[in-house]
Protein backbone atom coordinates (compact mmCIF):
# COMPACT_ATOMS: atom_id res chain seq x y z
CA UNK A 1 0.00 0.00 0.00
CA UNK A 2 1.07 3.48 -0.95
CA UNK A 3 0.72 4.87 2.97
CA UNK A 4 3.28 2.25 3.86
CA UNK A 5 6.28 4.32 2.61
CA UNK A 6 5.04 7.59 5.01
CA UNK A 7 5.39 7.59 8.64
CA UNK A 8 2.16 7.92 10.56
CA UNK A 9 3.27 11.59 11.49
CA UNK A 10 3.78 12.38 8.01
CA UNK A 11 0.20 11.65 7.01
CA UNK A 12 -1.48 12.85 10.19
CA UNK A 13 0.69 16.06 8.74
CA UNK A 14 -0.11 16.35 5.24
CA UNK A 15 -4.08 15.48 5.87
CA UNK A 16 -4.11 18.57 8.80
CA UNK A 17 -2.27 20.48 6.06
CA UNK A 18 -4.91 20.00 3.33
CA UNK A 19 -7.45 20.72 6.16
CA UNK A 20 -5.86 23.91 6.90
CA UNK A 21 -5.09 24.84 3.29
CA UNK A 22 -9.02 24.01 2.91
CA UNK A 23 -10.05 26.68 5.65
CA UNK A 24 -8.07 29.84 3.87
CA UNK A 25 -9.07 28.85 0.30
CA UNK A 26 -12.71 28.96 1.69
CA UNK A 27 -12.10 32.25 3.17
CA UNK A 28 -10.47 33.77 -0.06
CA UNK A 29 -13.09 33.07 -2.37
CA UNK A 30 -15.14 35.62 -1.30
CA UNK A 31 -14.91 39.01 -1.39
CA UNK A 32 -14.68 41.58 2.07
CA UNK A 33 -18.40 42.44 3.28
CA UNK A 34 -21.85 41.15 3.97
CA UNK A 35 -21.88 38.18 1.45
CA UNK A 36 -23.75 35.34 1.64
CA UNK A 37 -21.68 31.80 2.56
CA UNK A 38 -22.81 28.84 1.96
CA UNK A 39 -22.61 28.02 5.90
CA UNK A 40 -25.14 29.79 7.48
CA UNK A 41 -25.59 29.91 11.87
CA UNK A 42 -27.90 27.48 12.83
CA UNK A 43 -28.61 29.54 15.97
CA UNK A 44 -29.23 32.73 13.85
CA UNK A 45 -31.63 30.68 11.94
CA UNK A 46 -33.48 28.93 14.80
CA UNK A 47 -33.07 31.56 17.07
CA UNK A 48 -32.52 34.45 15.67
CA UNK A 49 -29.96 35.67 18.19
CA UNK A 50 -26.32 35.74 16.56
CA UNK A 51 -24.05 33.25 18.25
CA UNK A 52 -20.29 33.99 19.34
CA UNK A 53 -18.95 32.39 16.74
CA UNK A 54 -20.84 34.21 13.77
CA UNK A 55 -18.90 36.66 11.78
CA UNK A 56 -16.26 34.12 11.67
CA UNK A 57 -16.00 33.31 7.68
CA UNK A 58 -16.53 37.24 6.82
CA UNK A 59 -13.79 37.77 9.99
CA UNK A 60 -11.49 35.60 8.04
CA UNK A 61 -12.11 36.46 4.42
CA UNK A 62 -11.53 40.23 5.65
CA UNK A 63 -8.20 39.70 7.85
CA UNK A 64 -6.83 37.61 4.50
CA UNK A 65 -7.63 40.94 2.56
CA UNK A 66 -5.61 42.88 5.17
CA UNK A 67 -8.64 44.57 6.31
CA UNK A 68 -7.84 43.71 9.79
CA UNK A 69 -9.87 46.28 11.76
CA UNK A 70 -12.89 45.13 9.79
CA UNK A 71 -12.10 41.33 10.14
CA UNK A 72 -12.02 42.48 14.37
CA UNK A 73 -15.90 43.93 14.08
CA UNK A 74 -17.45 40.90 12.37
CA UNK A 75 -15.55 38.68 15.28
CA UNK A 76 -13.13 39.44 17.74
CA UNK A 77 -12.00 35.93 18.43
CA UNK A 78 -11.59 35.67 14.17
CA UNK A 79 -8.16 37.21 13.52
CA UNK A 80 -6.84 35.16 16.19
CA UNK A 81 -7.97 31.75 15.39
CA UNK A 82 -7.02 33.28 11.33
CA UNK A 83 -3.28 33.51 12.91
CA UNK A 84 -3.81 29.80 14.78
CA UNK A 85 -4.42 28.35 11.21
CA UNK A 86 -1.68 30.14 9.27
CA UNK A 87 0.48 29.06 12.19
CA UNK A 88 -0.26 25.67 11.63
CA UNK A 89 0.33 25.67 8.05
CA UNK A 90 3.50 26.66 8.05
CA UNK A 91 4.29 23.76 11.48
CA UNK A 92 2.92 21.10 9.68
CA UNK A 93 4.89 22.15 6.73
CA UNK A 94 8.21 22.64 8.43
CA UNK A 95 7.28 19.29 10.02
CA UNK A 96 6.84 17.67 6.87
CA UNK A 97 10.09 18.57 5.79
CA UNK A 98 11.69 18.06 9.02
CA UNK A 99 10.25 13.85 8.86
CA UNK A 100 11.46 13.99 5.42
CA UNK A 101 15.06 14.81 6.25
CA UNK A 102 14.77 12.08 9.08
CA UNK A 103 15.12 14.66 11.96
CA UNK A 104 12.15 14.18 13.54
CA UNK A 105 12.77 12.63 16.51
CA UNK A 106 10.47 11.33 19.55
CA UNK A 107 11.46 14.91 21.40
CA UNK A 108 10.38 16.75 18.25
CA UNK A 109 6.99 15.07 17.91
CA UNK A 110 6.40 15.39 21.52
CA UNK A 111 7.32 18.88 21.38
CA UNK A 112 5.03 19.92 18.37
CA UNK A 113 2.01 17.94 20.03
CA UNK A 114 2.51 19.90 23.00
CA UNK A 115 2.89 23.29 21.50
CA UNK A 116 -0.07 23.12 19.15
CA UNK A 117 -2.10 21.82 22.20
CA UNK A 118 -1.08 25.25 24.28
CA UNK A 119 -1.43 27.36 21.75
CA UNK A 120 -4.82 25.95 20.75
CA UNK A 121 -6.24 26.66 24.07
CA UNK A 122 -4.42 29.96 24.28
CA UNK A 123 -5.91 30.85 21.24
CA UNK A 124 -9.49 29.45 21.48
CA UNK A 125 -10.35 30.69 25.19
CA UNK A 126 -11.73 34.70 24.23
CA UNK A 127 -14.22 32.21 22.14
CA UNK A 128 -14.79 29.52 24.92
CA UNK A 129 -15.31 32.63 27.59
CA UNK A 130 -17.62 34.21 25.43
CA UNK A 131 -19.71 31.10 24.67
CA UNK A 132 -19.47 30.53 27.76
CA UNK A 133 -20.97 33.85 29.17
CA UNK A 134 -23.38 33.58 26.10
CA UNK A 135 -24.86 30.20 27.59
CA UNK A 136 -24.75 31.72 30.91
CA UNK A 137 -27.29 34.93 29.26
CA UNK A 138 -29.38 32.41 27.63
CA UNK A 139 -30.10 29.99 30.86
CA UNK B 1 14.02 9.76 13.27
CA UNK B 2 10.69 7.55 14.32
CA UNK B 3 11.17 4.20 15.22
CA UNK B 4 8.42 1.90 14.70
CA UNK B 5 8.78 -1.22 17.32
CA UNK B 6 5.21 -2.11 16.29
CA UNK B 7 3.37 -3.89 13.21
CA UNK B 8 1.03 -1.59 11.14
CA UNK B 9 -2.54 -3.09 12.77
CA UNK B 10 -4.79 -0.44 13.11
CA UNK B 11 -2.93 2.30 11.76
CA UNK B 12 -5.41 3.54 9.11
CA UNK B 13 -8.33 3.09 11.12
CA UNK B 14 -5.71 5.40 14.03
CA UNK B 15 -4.80 7.98 11.66
CA UNK B 16 -8.17 8.52 9.95
CA UNK B 17 -9.59 8.99 13.98
CA UNK B 18 -6.86 11.85 14.58
CA UNK B 19 -7.42 13.42 11.37
CA UNK B 20 -11.94 13.58 11.56
CA UNK B 21 -11.12 14.24 15.25
CA UNK B 22 -9.25 17.33 14.80
CA UNK B 23 -11.46 18.33 12.04
CA UNK B 24 -14.54 17.87 14.15
CA UNK B 25 -12.71 19.93 17.34
CA UNK B 26 -12.48 22.88 14.90
CA UNK B 27 -15.64 22.21 13.35
CA UNK B 28 -17.43 22.40 16.96
CA UNK B 29 -16.53 26.14 17.59
CA UNK B 30 -17.79 27.00 14.25
CA UNK B 31 -21.85 28.21 13.73
CA UNK B 32 -21.76 24.78 12.86
CA UNK B 33 -21.21 23.23 15.54
CA UNK B 34 -23.80 21.06 15.72
CA UNK B 35 -22.74 19.24 12.89
CA UNK B 36 -19.27 18.46 14.00
CA UNK B 37 -21.19 15.53 16.03
CA UNK B 38 -20.93 13.49 12.59
CA UNK B 39 -16.93 13.33 12.42
CA UNK B 40 -16.68 12.99 16.22
CA UNK B 41 -18.73 10.30 16.39
CA UNK B 42 -17.41 8.52 13.19
CA UNK B 43 -13.29 9.10 14.90
CA UNK B 44 -14.65 7.32 18.12
CA UNK B 45 -15.71 4.70 16.03
CA UNK B 46 -12.55 4.58 14.03
CA UNK B 47 -10.19 4.98 16.87
CA UNK B 48 -12.18 2.30 18.94
CA UNK B 49 -11.74 0.14 16.09
CA UNK B 50 -8.16 0.89 15.69
CA UNK B 51 -7.09 0.34 19.32
CA UNK B 52 -9.03 -3.54 18.92
CA UNK B 53 -7.53 -4.29 16.00
CA UNK B 54 -3.75 -2.95 17.49
CA UNK B 55 -4.86 -5.37 20.82
CA UNK B 56 -5.19 -8.27 18.29
CA UNK B 57 -2.38 -7.85 16.13
CA UNK B 58 0.27 -6.75 18.13
CA UNK B 59 0.30 -2.75 17.15
CA UNK B 60 0.95 0.29 18.63
CA UNK B 61 -2.50 1.62 20.17
CA UNK B 62 -1.58 5.25 20.44
CA UNK B 63 -3.00 6.77 17.30
CA UNK B 64 -6.03 4.96 18.75
CA UNK B 65 -5.33 6.66 22.26
CA UNK B 66 -4.90 9.97 20.85
CA UNK B 67 -7.59 9.78 18.59
CA UNK B 68 -10.36 9.22 20.80
CA UNK B 69 -9.48 12.02 23.29
CA UNK B 70 -10.12 14.43 20.27
CA UNK B 71 -12.86 13.35 19.35
CA UNK B 72 -14.57 12.74 22.78
CA UNK B 73 -13.67 16.55 23.51
CA UNK B 74 -15.20 17.29 20.08
CA UNK B 75 -18.31 15.15 20.56
CA UNK B 76 -18.70 17.21 24.46
CA UNK B 77 -17.94 20.13 22.42
CA UNK B 78 -20.79 19.26 20.05
CA UNK B 79 -22.77 18.29 21.95
CA UNK B 80 -23.00 21.70 24.31
CA UNK B 81 -23.53 23.28 21.15
CA UNK B 82 -26.99 21.24 20.19
CA UNK B 83 -27.78 21.30 23.77
CA UNK B 84 -28.11 25.47 23.65
CA UNK B 85 -29.48 25.23 20.26
CA UNK B 86 -32.45 22.80 21.71
CA UNK B 87 -33.05 25.54 24.59
CA UNK B 88 -33.13 28.31 21.93
CA UNK B 89 -35.48 26.20 19.96
CA UNK B 90 -37.37 25.95 23.24
CA UNK B 91 -37.38 29.71 23.87
CA UNK B 92 -38.56 30.62 20.75
CA UNK B 93 -41.19 28.05 20.30
CA UNK B 94 -42.84 28.84 23.77
CA UNK B 95 -42.74 32.66 22.54
CA UNK B 96 -44.39 31.90 19.38
CA UNK B 97 -47.00 30.17 21.65
CA UNK B 98 -47.42 33.02 23.81
CA UNK B 99 -47.78 34.72 20.36
CA UNK B 100 -50.30 32.62 19.13
CA UNK B 101 -52.30 33.61 23.17
CA UNK B 102 -52.13 37.19 21.89
CA UNK B 103 -48.96 38.02 24.24
CA UNK B 104 -49.48 40.73 26.07
CA UNK B 105 -48.49 41.73 30.11
CA UNK B 106 -49.24 44.72 31.39
CA UNK B 107 -47.58 45.70 34.57
CA UNK B 108 -49.62 48.33 35.96
CA UNK B 109 -48.10 50.16 39.04
CA UNK B 110 -50.35 52.42 41.37
CA UNK B 111 -48.72 54.75 42.76
CA UNK B 112 -49.58 57.36 45.28
CA UNK B 113 -51.08 60.01 43.87
CA UNK B 114 -49.54 63.43 44.89
CA UNK B 115 -49.45 67.13 44.27
CA UNK B 116 -47.59 67.81 41.04
CA UNK B 117 -44.20 69.59 41.55
CA UNK B 118 -40.97 70.55 39.28
CA UNK B 119 -39.16 68.38 42.14
CA UNK B 120 -41.84 65.44 41.83
CA UNK B 121 -41.07 65.83 37.86
CA UNK B 122 -37.55 66.07 37.88
CA UNK B 123 -37.37 62.67 40.22
CA UNK B 124 -40.16 61.18 38.27
CA UNK B 125 -37.94 61.51 35.21
CA UNK B 126 -35.00 60.22 36.41
CA UNK B 127 -36.42 57.33 37.78
CA UNK B 128 -38.66 56.66 34.48
CA UNK B 129 -34.67 56.79 32.78
CA UNK B 130 -33.15 54.21 35.24
CA UNK B 131 -36.43 52.12 34.78
CA UNK B 132 -36.11 52.59 31.12
CA UNK B 133 -32.46 51.70 31.15
CA UNK B 134 -33.42 48.71 33.15
CA UNK B 135 -36.21 47.11 31.22
CA UNK B 136 -33.82 48.35 27.98
CA UNK B 137 -31.54 45.73 29.03
CA UNK B 138 -34.41 42.81 29.27
CA UNK B 139 -35.66 43.45 25.61
CA UNK B 140 -35.01 40.66 23.68
CA UNK B 141 -34.64 37.84 26.31
CA UNK B 142 -37.73 35.91 26.65
CA UNK B 143 -37.69 34.03 29.40
CA UNK B 144 -39.08 32.85 32.69
CA UNK B 145 -36.62 34.64 34.36
CA UNK B 146 -37.67 38.01 32.32
CA UNK B 147 -41.22 38.94 33.93
CA UNK B 148 -39.92 38.87 37.49
CA UNK B 149 -36.58 41.02 36.49
CA UNK B 150 -39.48 43.23 35.02
CA UNK B 151 -41.30 42.76 38.06
CA UNK B 152 -38.39 43.89 40.12
CA UNK B 153 -37.44 46.56 38.45
CA UNK B 154 -40.62 48.11 38.54
CA UNK B 155 -40.92 47.72 42.02
CA UNK B 156 -37.47 49.45 42.62
CA UNK B 157 -38.83 52.26 40.72
CA UNK B 158 -41.86 52.44 42.32
CA UNK B 159 -39.95 53.74 45.41
CA UNK B 160 -39.03 56.83 44.05
CA UNK B 161 -41.89 57.69 41.90
CA UNK B 162 -44.54 59.58 43.51
CA UNK B 163 -47.01 59.32 40.80
CA UNK B 164 -48.41 56.32 38.53
CA UNK B 165 -46.56 54.56 36.30
CA UNK B 166 -47.47 52.22 33.30
CA UNK B 167 -45.09 49.20 32.26
CA UNK B 168 -46.22 47.88 28.74
CA UNK B 169 -44.39 45.13 27.09
CA UNK B 170 -45.29 43.83 24.25
CA UNK B 171 -44.45 40.93 21.41
CA UNK B 172 -43.00 42.19 18.30
CA UNK B 173 -45.37 40.13 15.56
CA UNK B 174 -42.47 38.84 13.29
CA UNK B 175 -39.48 38.78 15.98
CA UNK B 176 -38.95 36.74 18.92
CA UNK B 177 -37.92 39.84 20.85
CA UNK B 178 -40.27 41.77 23.42
CA UNK B 179 -40.69 46.20 23.24
CA UNK B 180 -41.05 47.45 26.65
CA UNK B 181 -42.91 50.46 27.01
CA UNK B 182 -43.18 52.84 30.24
CA UNK B 183 -45.06 55.94 30.34
CA UNK B 184 -46.97 58.11 33.00
CA UNK B 185 -50.40 57.85 33.21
Amino acid sequence: MILNKYSNYQIINFSFLVVLFFIVFYSLVFSVGDVDYPVSCAFKSVAGIECPSCGMSRSFTAALHGNFKLAYSYNNSGVWILVFVLTQIVARAFMLFIERKKRATSLVVKLDVTLSVLFFIIIFLPLILNWVSFINRLL
Amino acid sequence: MLHQQYNTAGRTLGILGIVLGGIALFMSFTCIGYLALIPSVSAIVLSILSMRQAREYNGNKNLGVAALVISIVATVIALIWLAVLGSATFWKHALENKKGDNFKIELKADLDDEDESSDDDIEFNEALKDLEEELGDLEGIVDSATSDKIIKAVKKAKKSMPKRIEVKITSESDSDTIVIETRRE
